[in-house]
């Protein structure tokens, strides 16, 4: 009698238990918390096995924007990825760096780095920007170290369990239930076709004088933040100590009298990077080479719209391709498949956007533009096409 | 405070945890008492370690002074047993008194040194300041320093319960504690330490010192007691604090109605709060095996203000009851005064009867509240919310005949459900009223609010201002369902007092019991009020 009050009593602590851990998971990984763009690149990037892809993009919105690891695969045949968020930290640099050497073995790694750009220091306490990278990056030695060394007291459960942090979305209901679907939908697919790119439509008009023209004949630097310079010499030591293939890209921008000072520190930031023997990719300086298009290849200042995308994908993969010597990738587990159809779907994509865009005119950016990434929307479009 | 270990934190249930896994793991089951008090000083040492010299210190004197006492005793019993034939009446008579003198003295040391503590440390700049106003009202140019002073955590609740302790030992109800770490956990024992409730050492201690094993059944009710306690801290008082810190921050700027409606959700959230939290530290002490007293029982259903007050924190009104009350009440002042006037002209007539018979027990109960609102806060507003609440029960004593004419008149039948309604509604409102000097900023504000309620209701008005306080509709739906949750369980235990709603749900099927606490934390887990997001609140009864 008494052994069986223990198993019934077990069984019933498990089954709740069992039950409350379900929750808890559901809770966690969809319904209460932040889902985007980032949700799905990272999550594409993580069931990524390793060996899978041979160049990883790291870096700041650029670099979602302005570059189509689709697009680069059916032209040139290597397989990329970017591991990138918006206006990510220098911190968040080098803890992405760190996961992707964990997680991956990428024939070369570009960085991208406009978080050591600013100015100020603002950008590295910014909640937001900050979230938006580590709530993606799934629980491992590098986070965990990251989480230490940057929280303390209640906001470290926040980054292990992001419950407490997000649980008042419940408010946010019911449009957060079309953002839970599109990510249930997603990881039932198994497949992000995308890879992680982000497109918005349109041309922009730019405002303000361009300085595009004037900065291509001239070469003019401007001290770094000093934390900014030093947290970009530990990331470089971190590439040397870990023996990393790395490459550094400065995508094209339309540099204005405000974003002047960051192009000169950008510049600055070439010849740090030349002092670690690395490579500088500044195209910010050089934007003439991709053949960019100041007037129709821009959504806003700082970032490509879908024209802008396949130039700078050309051009960059070019490079990778003779100068890198990244050849075709060798698939070996049955991933072409899911390369070709990502292949298939951004053609459509991009046909669909050149539809919009084709007859418009450069214009002021509207307040809330068409855009396309990884959701269920821009599938059923494309799907439809 | 070292780092956040609030009841409500995630520390704070790893910290019961740990705690609970050490503790029913403990090999030594003599001593099983040392991880309590191990626990209790982390505790302690977390959340207020600066100021640990302060409970150290009150122990120290509580532990040598209960010995003193005990010895003293001891002595004069040995003394009057060596000299029981030798010693005349009147002899055994006088040493007996000097005897009580002595140990009245050694008493009252403790009891100035340690409430002398308390008062400085929460009074000294209040009577400061108010005597300031006194001397430059008379135009004096001389002013008393205020001082930066801090309170250390729960100095009311530990030094109430150690002095109770004292007078019990004084009183010899209690053999004195010969180990000064048990009355280290006594005094510091971490459910209670923050806000109570105020235990009696009979009641309370040989519980700490017993070992207890885990029992199932004991951890299920201890972590649904800590579940309901989360649910009504979380969900509602959290959640009713938003608004009222709204309110409060900008006061002179709401009207009338907004300024009623805060009060109304004040008495939700101070009930939701202070017994929540009660909930929680009854939960955490049950698991281990200790029960600690019930402070609430169900007040708002109290049909008069001295009722309310037998059901509001009623640890503190049996303290208060048993070490302030009964002595000045049953002092030789009070009842000579009541003799005097029984003997006087006025006596002689019915009124001044009843008058003369109970004017003790309502002076008494004047001054006890006068404390009480003392003891809330060194702030007038908290004096005027004990005069508030003394006045009333000292009207109702000394008019009590004259409401029982006038019931017998109207033909009231006592027990009808409508006369027990307009009794509940009647001292809710004298309640609430009280509770307007907690809300208000000051005095002058509570006063100015009172005014506003009879001179400024507008529900227009209401209406722009009720979506300013920084709540949802959705936050106003999860407080109404709130309150019709406490308010179906209150009516549930009211009706069936001899058991607890959790013994009760025992007897329920297991699928329903199952639904019942998955739905209750998964509720506190996506409508809390917790993390970056909201700003949760401190426990109200934390301050005092």
């Amino acid at each position: 009698m008494k052994k069986k009050t223990y198993i019934t009593r077990t069984v019933k602590v498990a089954c709740f238990l069992l039950t409350m851990l379900l929750t808890l998971s559901f809770l966690q990984g969809y319904a209460l918390r932040r889902l985007d763009h980032h949700t799905s690149r990272f999550k594409g990037y993580y069931r990524q096995p390793n060996g899978a892809v041979d160049v990883v993009l790291l870096g700041a919105s650029e670099v979602y924007t302005g570059f189509s690891a689709a697009h680069a695969y059916e032209k040139f045949g290597f397989t990329s990825y970017p591991y990138a968020s918006e206006s990510i930290t220098a911190d968040g640099t080098l803890l992405a760096l760190k996961e992707i050497v964990r997680t991956q073995s990428p024939k070369l790694v570009i960085i991208e780095p406009n978080a050591y750009l600013y100015k100020r220091e603002k950008n590295e306490t910014n909640d937001a920007h900050i979230h938006k990278l580590v709530d993606n990056v799934p629980l491992s030695s590098c986070k965990w170290d990251y989480i230490r060394s940057h929280t303390q007291g209640d906001e470290t459960y926040e980054y292990l369990f992001p419950l407490i942090k997000y649980h008042g979305m419940w408010a946010d209901y019911p449009r957060q239930g079309k953002k839970v679907l599109n990510a249930i939908v997603q990881d039932v697919r198994g497949a992000f076709y995308l890879k992680g790119f982000r497109t918005t439509v349109g041309k922009f008009l730019a405002k303000e004088k361009v300085l595009n023209q004037q900065i291509l004949t001239e070469n003019k630097t401007e001290k770094l933040n000093p934390n900014f310079e030093k947290k970009l010499r530990s990331l470089l030591d971190y590439c040397k100590a870990q023996k990393l293939n790395v490459v550094f890209l400065r995508t094209p921008h339309l540099v204005i009298k405000d974003t002047y000072g960051r192009y000169k520190r950008s510049c600055r930031a070439a010849e740090i990077v030349a002092e670690y023997g690395y490579d500088y990719l500044n195209l910010e300086h050089e934007w003439d080479k991709t053949g960019i298009d100041l007037q129709n290849d821009f959504y806003n200042y700082d970032h490509l719209n879908i024209y802008g995308t396949m130039k700078l994908t050309d051009y960059l993969g070019n490079i990778l391709q003779t100068k890198y010597n990244i050849g075709k990738h060798t698939f070996s587990d049955g991933q072409q498949e899911e390369w070709d159809t990502s292949a298939k779907y951004f053609n459509r994509l991009y046909r669909h956007c050149d539809e919009l865009m084709r007859h418009t005119k450069p214009a002021v950016p509207e307040e809330d533009p068409i855009r396309f990434d990884e959701d269920i929307d821009t599938f059923r479009m494309l799907d439809q096409q | 405070m070292l780092f956040n270990i609030t009841y409500t934190s995630l520390n704070f249930i790893f910290f019961v945890l740990g705690t609970m896994l050490v503790y029913f793991l403990f090999p030594a089951k003599k001593y099983k008492w040392t991880v309590l008090l191990a626990a209790s000083l982390f505790f302690y040492a977390v959340a207020g370690y600066k100021f640990a010299f302060f409970i150290l210190f009150t122990t120290a004197t509580t532990y040598l002074i209960g010995l003193w006492l005990e010895r003293v005793a001891a002595n004069a019993k040995k003394r009057l047993k060596e000299n029981k034939t030798a010693w005349s009446r009147d002899e055994k008579k006088a040493y007996k008194n000097k005897i009580k003198i002595q140990k009245r003295l050694i008493m009252t040391l403790a009891l100035v040194v340690n409430f002398g503590i308390l008062a400085f440390l929460k009074y000294y700049n209040f009577f400061a300041g108010s005597l300031n106003d006194l001397l430059g009202g008379f135009g004096f140019g001389f002013s008393v320093p205020t001082l930066t002073l801090f309170l250390p955590l729960g100095i009311s609740f530990y030094t109430f319960q150690s002095m109770g302790y004292i007078v019990d030992v004084y009183r010899e109800k209690t053999d004195a504690q010969k180990n000064p770490f048990k009355l280290l956990l006594f005094v510091s024992f971490f459910p209670q330490i923050v806000q109570g409730p105020i235990s009696i050492y009979d009641q309370l201690a040989h519980q700490l010192f017993e070992p207890h094993d885990f029992d199932f059944t004991r951890m299920k009710h201890g972590m649904e007691l800590i579940l309901w306690g989360f649910c009504k801290k979380l969900l509602i008082a959290d959640r009713a604090a938003i608004a009222i810190n709204t309110v409060t921050a900008d006061y002179g700027a709401f009207g009338g109605t907004t300024l009623t409606f805060t009060v109304l959700l004040y008495a939700l959230q101070l009930y939701a709060d202070f017994s929540g939290g009660i909930d929680i530290s009854r939960g955490v002490a049950e698991i281990f095996g200790i029960n600690m007293i019930d402070n609430f029982k169900r007040p708002y259903f109290s049909r008069s203000i001295n009722e309310y007050w037998r059901r509001w924190h009623i640890s503190l009104g049996a303290w208060l009851k048993n070490y302030l009350f009964y002595p000045v009440a049953m002092s030789n002042v009070f009842l000579n005064a009541g003799k005097k006037m029984k003997n006087s002209r006025f006596g002689k007539t019915a009124a001044g009867a009843h008058v003369s018979k109970v004017l003790p027990t309502a002076v008494a109960s004047l001054i006890v509240f006068l404390i009480v609102g003392i003891w809330h806060g060194a702030d007038w507003k908290y004096v005027a919310f004990g005069v508030w609440n003394g006045m009333i029960i000292m009207l109702s004593i000394l008019l009590q005949p004259l409401f029982d004419s006038w019931t017998e008149k109207l033909h009231i039948r006592r027990t009808s459900a409508w006369f027990i309604v307009f009794q509940i509604l009647r001292t809710f409102i004298v309640v609430l009223v009280g509770y307007v000097f907690d809300v208000a900023p000051s005095f002058g504000d509570g006063m100015a609010t009172i005014g506003k309620f009879f001179t400024n209701q507008n529900f227009g008005i209401f209406g722009e201002e009720l979506g300013t306080l920084g709540l949802w509709g959705s936050d106003y739906l999860i407080l109404l369902i709130g309150i019709a949750v406490i308010f179906t369980c209150s009516v549930i235990q009211e009706r069936h007092p001899g058991t607890t709603i959790r013994a009760m749900l025992d007897q329920k099927p297991f699928i329903l019991r199952f639904a019942l606490l998955y739905f209750g934390i998964v509720s506190v887990l996506i409508f809390g009020i917790y993390g970056s997001g909201y700003n949760a609140a401190d426990f109200v009864y934390m301050q005092f």
